[in-house]
């Protein structure tokens, strides 16, 4: 029987591995790029993130078909299969993503001023935490750490928090900025919704180590206790 | 007791329970010095298909062998521990004969005799003093093996020109005709093309309704398609027996999930 090392299935896993690693990593950069662009009122770099949002979209559609070939042809089970089912949902989370991330650069792109000083809620602030959480669900999905992977679907709770904050405090605002408090709310949604991503990336990380589905908890059968 | 090397809790299913429709309780088997079977203990449940799986050499098709006892007609065996049917002992104050029409078997390759349909069918039944309306039970045997309708109009015809598929089906309605409880299948398929082994996997499906079928596959697709539960087998050890759902997802044992993920050797 073939070793781990040479087993045919094992390289394909350990490419579908790389390629959402890839997408992982793009996503990512888009993310911090929009923020960046949002923050210092970059156009350019704004229209960088929009144009690249198509290599997202590229890639996305690699990491499906690779999952597809694997599933007819090697039929995997147990922990191989979790990987698969992981990876495609993982996926999908981290398209959505970076459609938020073109998103917020297009807002950007559209306000034509700069847009951070218009609010008195901490805009930044929850863009950073949204960050923290998607490198960490990065972490916590490649190094199967499901610890952290918990600490990420706890900590979303903060920036949702941080968004009724946002939206409290805009709606305080005069009407003189409506303009900008438009853009404004689009974004904050933008960056709560990346970190509702994570979350879920996060709860794929547990599923992925521990066989465990900790999501949609009250309908969900034979719960544990701790998850 | 043994624990689970994941979490420490019982691995699943190893002892004995109530119920059980055969009963393997701290079966040890040699061939000569060879000790090929090391303190299994398993349950199997009435009316399900319990599937047998683990490396050539684990000890699976020697334990479906015992069931039967059929491991008997080898010289220089020996067997420690009991087997159970129905909580009677298979080997003590029991005839080995009564024990093998109980408990049925198919094998690898299709091997009916060199007759007709209608004999094959027929022969165990007569040997076993049947008195009965012989057509009556080779229709309702072939119709049970999902056989009939494919030779219910030449059932006089050799049975070597069947195919290879039909003659395993018809290899099961022989076995089916001294009316057994318990159905033996060692490899059923490893012979048949795809289509045949559909047909063949059908035909298990229909007939845990009436019985209870323990199948040995080397294919894990083919365990997790018909069988309700599954044991995995290392090295003469019995290391996990569970509902084959939850063994081909979330294994409890390392080395299962080593195993039929290919990651084992």
């Amino acid at each position: 029987m073939p070793s781990p090392s040479t087993r045919p299935l094992g390289a394909e896993l350990a490419s579908l591995r790389e390629l959402l690693a890839s997408m992982s990593e793009l996503v990512e950069a888009q993310v911090a790029d929009a923020i960046h662009s949002m923050s210092a009122n970059d156009l350019d770099l704004a229209r960088q993130v929009r144009e690249r949002d198509d290599e997202v979209d590229r890639l996305e559609l690699e990491v499906d078909e690779h999952s597809e070939r694997i599933l007819a042809l090697f039929t995997p089970v147990a922990v191989d299969l979790r990987l698969i089912i992981a990876a495609v949902k993982v996926n999908t989370d981290l398209e959505r993503i970076g459609d938020h991330a073109k998103n917020i650069a297009k807002h950007v792109c559209q306000a034509e001023f700069p847009t951070m000083p218009v609010t008195g809620a901490n805009l930044r602030a929850m863009a950073d935490e949204a960050r923290w959480m998607l490198r960490s669900a990065h972490e916590a999905f490649f190094r199967k750490d499901q610890v952290l992977a918990r600490e990420i679907v706890a900590r979303d709770q903060r920036v949702d928090r941080m968004y009724k904050e946002m939206l409290d405090a805009l709606s305080n605002t005069g009407p003189d900025h409506v303009d900008k408090i438009v853009h404004l709310v689009h974004m904050g949604k933008s960056i709560e919704r990346i970190a509702d991503h994570a979350k879920s990336i996060g709860k794929i990380a547990v599923f992925l180590v521990e066989g465990v589905d900790i999501r949609h908890r009250s309908v969900a059968r034979n719960a544990p206790e701790t998850a | 007791m043994e624990t689970n090397e994941r979490n420490g809790s019982p691995p699943a299913a190893r002892g004995a329970s109530e119920g059980a429709k055969v009963r393997v309780e701290n079966l040890d088997f040699w061939y000569g010095a060879n000790h090929v079977l090391r303190d299994v203990s398993l349950d199997i449940r009435a009316n399900e298909v319990t599937a047998f799986i683990g490396p050539s050499g684990c000890g699976k098709s020697t334990l479906l062998r015992c069931l039967n006892r059929m491991n008997e007609l080898i010289p220089d065996t020996r067997l420690e521990g009991r087997v159970l049917i129905d909580g009677r002992d298979m080997y003590r104050n029991a005839d080995p004969v009564m024990v093998r029409r109980r408990i049925g078997m198919v094998f690898q390759k299709p091997n009916p005799f060199p007759k007709t349909i209608f004999e094959n069918v027929i022969w165990g039944a007569r040997v076993n003093g049947y008195k009965g309306d012989e057509a009556e039970l080779v229709e309702r045997c072939l119709r049970k093996a999902a056989l009939w309708e494919e030779v219910k109009d030449r059932l006089h015809a050799q049975a070597y020109g069947l195919s290879g598929g039909q003659q395993q089906r018809l290899c099961i309605a022989r076995t089916l005709a001294v009316a057994p409880d318990v159905v033996l299948m060692d490899e059923p398929a490893s012979a048949l093309d795809p289509i045949a082994t559909a047909k063949l996997e059908e035909t298990i499906l229909q007939l845990k309704e009436r019985y209870t079928i323990i199948i040995v596959t080397h294919n894990m697709q083919q365990a997790g398609r018909i069988s309700d539960r599954t044991a995995f087998f290392y090295m003469g050890e019995l290391i996990e027996a569970d509902a084959t759902e939850q063994l081909f997802t979330r294994p409890s044992r390392k080395r299962t999930e080593d195993y039929i993920t290919g990651r084992f050797g």
